[in-house]
């Protein structure tokens, strides 16, 4: 068997005085969707920066296709892991199409110029995130929910093996969490992409997730299948919050939702 | 071809186009700049004075030896000036990811103004040689002196790279009030003349010994174009997407503040082109480096060739300092600019 | 705004007679007695009370009052832009000579408003120069002293204009500063010098006091005699300026140089700068005023 695209190894981390992993494992194998569910402050966008080699862990392993982050030069690393996280603005007048043709670096490096693969790839990219009629467009002319898709498109314009998307829901609305979820879970289908998306978006996660890995507390608490690991139990455990799950009737996928604490009389 | 690469391609050309007509501004400003002057000067003399000097025959009349030992290097020594001020521009605004920095920001004009107010205050009056010479290596010292300061061992973050170059900068300017406080009434001219840029001290071999530098500079720097369009990203991005974030930021760093602290050391503190120009060809040419370098380059070179023509003939009490023509002249037309095209790619 | 106060001094002898002036702003000035202690706040009226013989009632100067050397062994009181009031208060002056072309107003309002007249004495050209000296004189008690002076210099002023008629009037062209090339232009009491000496200023098409001039600048003025006003840091043209010999005065080693303090101060030295003009514009002339040309012209010819 093949070593696994991404493997965490007892993997622990601390901000100063304070321990966000404590002993985190974690597998990610080809073709994925993993969602990374866990409250504010539960250490995913630490997690996620460790494995793409930002962070260096105080104790355990990660390794890439059996290889530590640091022994990747850059744009081989680049090509096999791309991240969409939450970036500072663009202050400068750039295109959507630009933009998006930034993540094509490490195939071309400093010297290649833009070659037809590459603006192939970014409109496929652009296509798959819903971005193409906008692409001549101006970033700073794009609304919010736009924007972070084309960040997504970027990652997948990178035409990386897996992609690492860090809560890029976190101020949208719903349409564009929505829309957002719909291209990622779709992701492995068209472009044959590992995504791990880190959330805590819990009904969007229990309705599009496949493999949902619970991040509570500094380690992994569950990790599976929605119905295994979504249950009142486990979610109380997390996020401090009691809930019921069933069913969603029209779509079959397990559906979270929270109990109010006195039910007026 | 499709569609998309018809309309890449489509743009690529027009961007090029401009760059060539850019190329010819500058010639054109140059020429101007050349035939512009008190001592009467015909054009049939300056082509006569050119085709002497291409012949490598001595200059036999007065006129050509003012077409050539003054007003060319004084309009090569704007271009090059120019050109150097704005890539240095355009490279630290994508180094800080900020539309408002400029080559000065992290300590260069303030250590140039340091070394050359040393020079002029400790030398004898007429020996001008050893100013350069001391203008840069206090511009050197200063930059190095920022990026070591602001260094910790994740690296340089552009906070950090802001917080030293403003903390670094206010200091060498206190030094230089207490200089100017201090100095000999008669070197007080001098010394607040170069604070406002000069383009009059230019020669020949100052041009030529300027060239390598800028050549280096700009070259280098047009290397890096690919990595200075990922930095826009943010560092993370970046790194994320195969940049070697440090090394580009620290390479950016040091040839952005060394081509600025070469030039500054020959012309004095001309402010305003830095940064400026580089908003103006983005709005010609777009922000992809490969093109904007080049543009930038050129943009700034004709505009400071312009505004020192400017400067030498709208005044009847003798010259004006170029940075303040610079400033008065180039922020209304860079507005006019700016708001023609305001967020077009 | 007239300050009539009396100030008594203690054991003279004898009163004097009360004296009284208007001063260049038109303010009047009355003393009951000529004064016994004087501050003086500019670098002329220093030397000018020397010349009229009352140094001995300074009190306080300027730290560029150097002329003559006793007066920088003074008390100083600040500068000519910054003088120090409480130091001009803490020497208890009679008077304070003052100028409107360098002190600033609001601290002679102070000293005013604190009970000690200021009289202001500005002479713009060598005519209110010998007024000033008249004025000053009559208002320290030296009226006969300040008359004598003030005549001795008009004639010799007047001597040097008479020589300069009917003379072929050179070019001349009076520096500031070297590097800049900054230059007096018309206005200024080098301006005005160089006409009573019988030359043209040549940086008189321009219409500012000082212009900057670049080298390209000088060769069109084209001097045939160029002064520099030489102070601390100002001595000479550097060399890639004194290079170009299309310019006369480079040509012909015409370059005189100058005490700045002579030649910038509206003070009885300025008769003595006018001199040293007039002498170094005969020795052109004497060299047989070489040929004047301007570099569109070309080479020009020396005239045995």
């Amino acid at each position: 068997m093949n070593a696994p695209l991404i493997a965490a190894d007892g993997v622990r981390f601390r901000y100063g005085d304070r321990e966000v992993l404590s002993g985190v494992d974690l597998r990610v194998g080809e073709g994925e969707v993993t969602v990374l569910l866990g409250p504010n402050g539960a250490g995913k966008s630490t997690l996620l920066k460790i494995l793409s080699g930002i962070l260096v862990p105080r104790e355990g392993r990660v390794s890439l296709l059996g290889r530590p982050p640091a022994s990747y030069e850059r744009r081989e690393m680049a090509r096999l892991l791309s991240v969409a996280g939450q970036d500072p603005p663009v202050d400068f007048p750039m295109s959507v199409e630009e933009y998006v043709m930034l993540g094509r670096f490490p195939h071309h490096g400093f010297f290649g110029g833009a070659t037809d693969a590459d603006r192939r790839e970014v409109d496929r990219a652009l296509g798959t995130t819903g971005l193409a009629a906008l692409k001549d467009r101006a970033l700073a002319e794009i609304s919010a929910g736009e924007r972070q898709r084309a960040t997504v498109a970027r990652a997948i314009a990178q035409g990386a093996r897996v992609m690492l998307l860090d809560e890029p829901t976190a101020f949208l609305d719903l349409y564009h969490r929505v829309a957002f979820y719909e291209i990622v879970t779709g992701l492995s289908e068209t472009c044959g992409v590992s995504a791990l998306v880190a959330s805590h978006d819990l009904s969007l996660c229990a309705e599009y997730g496949k493999r949902i890995v619970l991040l509570a507390g500094g380690t992994i608490k569950a990790d599976g299948r929605p119905e295994a690991v979504l249950t009142p139990d486990n979610i109380r455990d997390a996020f401090g919050v009691t809930v019921a799950c069933d069913r969603n009737p029209a779509t079959n996928a397990v559906r979270v939702t929270p109990v109010r604490k006195e039910r007026p009389a | 071809m499709t569609r998309p690469e018809l309309a890449a391609a489509e743009r690529g050309r027009r961007a090029w186009a401009v760059i060539v007509a850019l190329a010819g501004a500058l010639a054109g400003a140059v020429a101007l700049s050349v035939t512009t002057g008190p001592v009467p000067v015909s054009f049939r003399e300056v082509a006569e004075a050119f085709r002497h000097a291409f012949a490598a025959e001595p200059w036999p009349s007065a006129a050509a030896r003012v077409v050539l030992d003054l007003r060319l290097p004084r309009a090569l020594l704007g271009a090059l000036v120019g050109g150097a001020l704005s890539s240095s521009g355009v490279a630290f605004q994508a180094l800080l990811r900020n539309p408002l920095a400029d080559p000065y920001i992290l300590g260069v004009s303030g250590g140039a103004a340091v070394g050359a107010l040393v020079a002029v205050l400790l030398l004898p009056a007429g020996a001008s040689l050893p100013l350069p010479l001391c203008a840069f290596l206090g511009a050197a010292l200063a930059a190095a002196g920022v990026f070591v300061l602001a260094r910790r061992r994740t690296g340089v973050s552009r906070e950090r790279l802001i917080l030293m170059g403003v903390i670094v900068g206010a200091f060498l300017n206190a030094l230089i009030m207490m200089m100017v406080a201090l100095s000999p009434p008669g070197k007080i001219p001098g010394a607040i003349y170069w604070l406002m840029g000069d383009l009059s001290l230019g020669t020949l071999g100052r041009v030529g010994l300027l060239v390598p530098y800028v050549a280096a500079g700009t070259g280098v720097l047009f290397l890096l174009s690919r990595g200075m369009d990922l930095l826009l990203l943010g560092d993370e991005a970046a790194f994320q997407t195969g940049l070697p974030v440090e090394r580009v930021k620290t390479a950016v760093y040091l040839t952005a503040s060394l081509l600025a602290g070469s030039v500054v050391a020959v012309s004095g503190l001309i402010s305003f082109v830095g940064l400026i120009v580089p908003h103006g060809a983005r709005v010609l040419v777009g922000s992809g480096h490969r093109r904007l370098l080049p543009a930038a380059f050129l943009l700034g070179g004709t505009f400071l060739v312009a505004a020192d023509v400017l400067a030498r003939t709208v005044s009847t009490s003798g010259e004006l300092p170029v940075g303040a023509v610079t400033a008065l002249c180039g922020a209304p037309f860079f507005l006019y600019l700016l708001r023609r095209d305001r967020g077009k790619p | 705004m007239a300050c009539g106060l009396a100030l008594s001094l203690s054991g003279t002898a004898a009163a004097a007679a009360g004296v009284s002036a208007r001063d260049d702003r038109g303010v009047e000035i009355r003393l009951a007695q000529p004064p016994a202690r004087i501050v003086s706040l500019a670098p002329n009226l220093t030397e000018i009370v020397f010349l009229l013989g009352r140094q001995d009632r300074l009190v306080g100067v300027t730290r560029f009052c150097n002329y003559p050397s006793e007066a920088s062994r003074l008390p100083k009181v600040g500068g000519v832009v910054d003088p120090d009031v409480e130091r001009i208060v803490a020497a208890r002056p009679d008077l304070v000579l003052c100028t409107t072309d360098g002190n600033p107003k609001e601290r002679i309002k102070v000293l005013e408003e604190l009970g000690i007249p200021c009289f202001a004495a500005s002479p713009q050209d060598l005519a209110a120069v010998f007024r000033a000296i008249e004025t000053v004189g009559a208002l320290l008690g030296v009226p006969d002293r300040g008359r004598r002076e003030a005549a001795s210099l008009r004639a010799r002023a007047a001597r040097i204009a008479g020589r300069a008629d009917n003379k072929p009037a050179p070019r001349v062209l009076f520096a500031v500063s070297t590097s800049p090339v900054i230059a007096a232009g018309k206005g200024t009491f080098m301006d005005e010098l160089i006409r009573t000496a019988g030359g043209v200023n040549a940086a008189s098409s321009y219409s500012g006091r000082y212009p900057r001039l670049s080298v390209e600048d000088l060769i069109a003025a084209a001097p045939d005699v160029i002064f520099i006003a030489s102070m601390a840091g100002v001595e000479r043209f550097p060399p890639e300026v004194t290079r170009w010999t299309e310019v006369p005065a480079f040509r012909d080693g015409a370059v005189v140089t100058l005490d700045g303090d002579l030649v910038t101060r509206p003070g009885p030295r300025l008769v003595a700068a006018l001199e040293e003009v007039s002498r170094a514009l005969a020795g052109w002339r004497a060299r047989g005023a070489p040929g004047r040309g301007t570099a569109a012209a070309g080479a020009t010819r020396r005239r045995p």
